[in-house]
């Protein structure tokens, strides 16, 4: 019998020593490690309410050793968002059209500003001297700056999509989680329309960026797939997450709406609770 | 004893949560095999095979062929929990306790758990999994080349120390 033979063999056998009953799907969990993961997507809302939280009880313990009545009565009758770290911008909150939103990413590459219009199908999403957000190395990441929800009028981030058939990315050199997913059903729509989506934005070692999943809802499917254009990439999180709506050939990232609604509905998608 | 590679029922684009159940069903199994004969031990195994199973229900219903990226994440979260455990060995040898598969042949699994990790995975895909080198390649994340040479030097590994006739 071969080394081969017998390695077969020896490796059959081992196998059946497994106790191979499933649990419950319910019962899944993830590990320590998989769960400190899943918690970073949340570092920052939570630095926030923590540094908040610092704030009011150094607010408290400054206070107590007053004895100026008018600066207590000050404090008693500030509002409650008086203690918060940053002003909270109104547009987060309100119904604005998108462009009206201030830039806030200065490496987007230039696009006709009215979303709706058709855009040049480009091969890769351009590049982006971002903290890397693949998800392949999520515990290394630095502390990231908080997702934005601005869009920037008439910058954009191109994006093929194949037509009838899967977006080209180079998800398969990063991690088994960033396989490489097919997109079929990212499509884009009629001017008017608009579909609710979400994904991942991943980055590789030289700062490119990548679509590696669009998932959207089952509204697209009257819509055809063609060239898709990114904007406000940058409103991704930090481990490359996003939310967004597709109008016409734009994927608008960070901003939401009912299917169907005109462009004016859109609003920004509320991500860091203040 | 290759369930991961068969083709399944359930493969495609735009599954449903009713689809994940059946996947989840029909693939465990073999999951729980494939990283019981790579790590070694049934605890970090069952880990590993939730915790990629966690991983693609994420993108269920995006994933072309949801067995080749389960068995991609059990690979790969193996090789992670190896690099770990390596570490581990050296930083505190006191404390590390090595893991044996428990086989009818434990002379060949003392050897093959010596081998690096990248011997041992290619072997074990190989004669186990019965996948081709492509599907190992891609599986490891490396080129066909060095499934290749891996397996070579992993089978020349075994003969040296079992002492095999060539």
């Amino acid at each position: 019998m071969g080394i081969e033979e017998r390695l077969r063999r020896a490796l059959d056998s081992a196998a059946r020593h497994v106790d191979v009953e499933a649990p419950k799907r319910s019962d899944v969990r993830p590990t320590a490690r998989v769960a400190a993961v899943e918690m970073g997507r949340h570092r920052w809302p939570m630095t926030i309410a923590a540094a908040a939280v610092v704030a009011v009880a150094v607010g408290v313990i400054a206070t107590r050793g007053t004895s100026d009545p008018q600066r207590l009565a000050t404090l008693q009758v500030a509002p409650p968002n008086s203690t918060r770290s940053a002003p909270v911008p109104s547009e987060s909150t309100t119904s604005l059209p998108v462009t009206s939103v201030i830039p806030s990413t200065s490496v987007l590459a230039p696009a006709p500003s009215v979303l709706g219009t058709s855009a040049p199908a480009t091969s890769v999403l351009a590049p982006a001297p971002t903290p890397s957000t693949s998800p392949s190395s999520p515990t290394f990441l630095p502390t990231p700056p908080p997702p934005s929800t601005d869009v920037p009028p008439g910058a954009s981030l191109p994006v093929t999509v194949v037509p009838g058939g899967p977006l080209t990315t180079r998800c398969t050199d990063t991690d088994p989680g960033m396989y490489a997913i097919s997109v079929s059903q990212a499509k884009t729509c009629p001017d008017g329309t608009s579909v609710l989506v979400s994904g991942v934005i991943v980055a590789d070692g030289a700062g490119n960026r990548y679509l590696c999943d669009l998932s959207a809802s089952v509204t697209s499917a009257t819509c055809s797939a063609e060239g898709l254009t990114v904007v406000g990439g940058g409103a991704a999180g930090a481990d490359g997450n996003y939310d967004g709506v597709i109008y016409g050939k734009r994927l608008v990232i960070g901003f939401s709406a009912r299917p169907g609604t005109p462009v004016g509905s859109l609003v920004p998608i509320p991500t860091i609770p203040n | 004893m290759n369930a991961l590679t068969e083709p399944r029922a359930v493969e495609g684009v735009g599954l449903s949560d009713e689809h994940f159940e059946t996947f989840y069903r029909d693939e465990y199994a073999a999951a729980a095999r494939l990283a019981y004969l790579l790590c070694g031990t049934q605890l970090i195994s069952d880990d590993i095979v939730q915790d990629s199973f966690l991983a693609i229900e994420k993108h269920f219903s995006g994933v072309d062929r949801p067995s080749a990226y389960l068995r991609t994440a059990v690979v790969r979260r193996c090789a992670s929990w190896h690099r770990t455990n390596s570490r581990r060995a050296g930083l505190l040898p006191k404390l590390y306790t090595d893991s044996s598969v428990a086989a009818d042949d434990s002379e060949l699994f003392d050897v093959l758990a010596t081998l690096p990790y990248e011997q041992r995975a290619a072997l074990t895909l190989r004669f186990w999994c019965d996948m081709n080198l492509a599907e190992i390649a891609d599986a490891l994340g490396c080129r066909v080349g060095t499934v290749k040479s891996s397996i070579s030097r992993g089978l020349a590994r075994l003969r040296l120390e079992l002492k095999e006739v060539m």
